[in-house]
């Protein structure tokens, strides 16, 4: 089992049940391949840094998961294929996850839709301090 | 009047006599030039990693990222930041995958 993690941007006009439906298909690619969905968080809505296929925004989703390489190969077929997707990007977090880590990142702030405190979608008005450390950024170093 | 003395000792050393150099007495002047008076500054750079270990890098931390990075969206080189080159490496991967995932820009062409 490896630790992997999707972000993946969708197009910016879709609904919130579009986006949970979108999110929901996802994760059950994942559980279908006996993988876990260890958290999935929205970012909302950001201003792209250029443009893709002609839109200026999009709408952030971040997927993290334990599983084998396929369900990457699997999850990123699909995106591929998935109009509503403007680009995606899987990153490997951690060479082995035990179960045991699963338990504990399950244990957590299970599947929070919120993001964490540094990642604060650029619509919104509050300024973002770095000092603070995000969990995500925790996470990325913890494997 | 220089020209020939010059050929003169150029022309000494290949025949084989020493002490071909004493001749340039007249031309050269030596080498007394007073040393500038510049003095180049050293500030003390370190790598903001090395020394905060608070500060974490990911591609998702658009905000630290930027920092290292100019307005037209180029990585800024250790040299100027101070970066050693173990977190110089991490951090242009990092660079390129927010720029892959349209969080940071490949160039920016306004202004």
């Amino acid at each position: 089992m490896k630790r992997y993690e999707t972000l993946f941007i969708v197009q910016s006009e879709l609904s919130s049940e579009e986006i949970t439906a979108i999110i929901d298909r996802y994760s059950k690619i994942i559980t279908d391949m006996k993988g876990t969905v260890l958290k999935v968080e929205r970012w909302g809505k950001r201003k792209l840094a250029y443009l893709i296929r002609k839109q200026a925004r999009g709408f952030y989703i971040l997927i993290d998961f334990a599983g084998r390489r396929e369900i990457v190969a699997e999850v990123e077929r699909i995106l591929k294929f998935d109009d509503k997707v403007l680009k995606y990007m899987s990153v490997k977090l951690a060479d082995s996850i035990t179960a045991e880590e699963i338990e504990k990142e399950l244990a957590g702030p299970l599947k929070s839709d919120t993001p964490p405190a540094a990642i604060i979608p650029a619509e919104s008005a509050t300024p973002i301090t770095t000092a603070t450390p995000t969990a995500t950024s925790e996470a990325t170093t913890e494997g | 009047m220089r020209t020939p003395s010059d050929s003169t000792t150029g022309s000494r050393p290949r025949t084989g006599g020493p002490g071909g150099r004493d001749s340039r007495g007249p031309g050269g002047g030596g080498p007394g030039r007073p040393r500038s008076d510049r003095r180049v500054f050293h500030r003390r750079k370190v790598c903001r990693f090395c020394t905060d270990s608070n500060m974490k890098m990911s591609y998702k931390d658009v905000d630290t990222l930027r920092y290292f990075v100019t307005e037209r969206g180029k990585i800024i080189p250790r040299r100027i930041t101070g970066n050693c080159a173990l977190h110089q490496r991490a951090l242009t991967v990092e660079i390129k995958r927010a720029r892959n995932i349209a969080l940071l820009p490949f160039m920016v062409t306004e202004g």
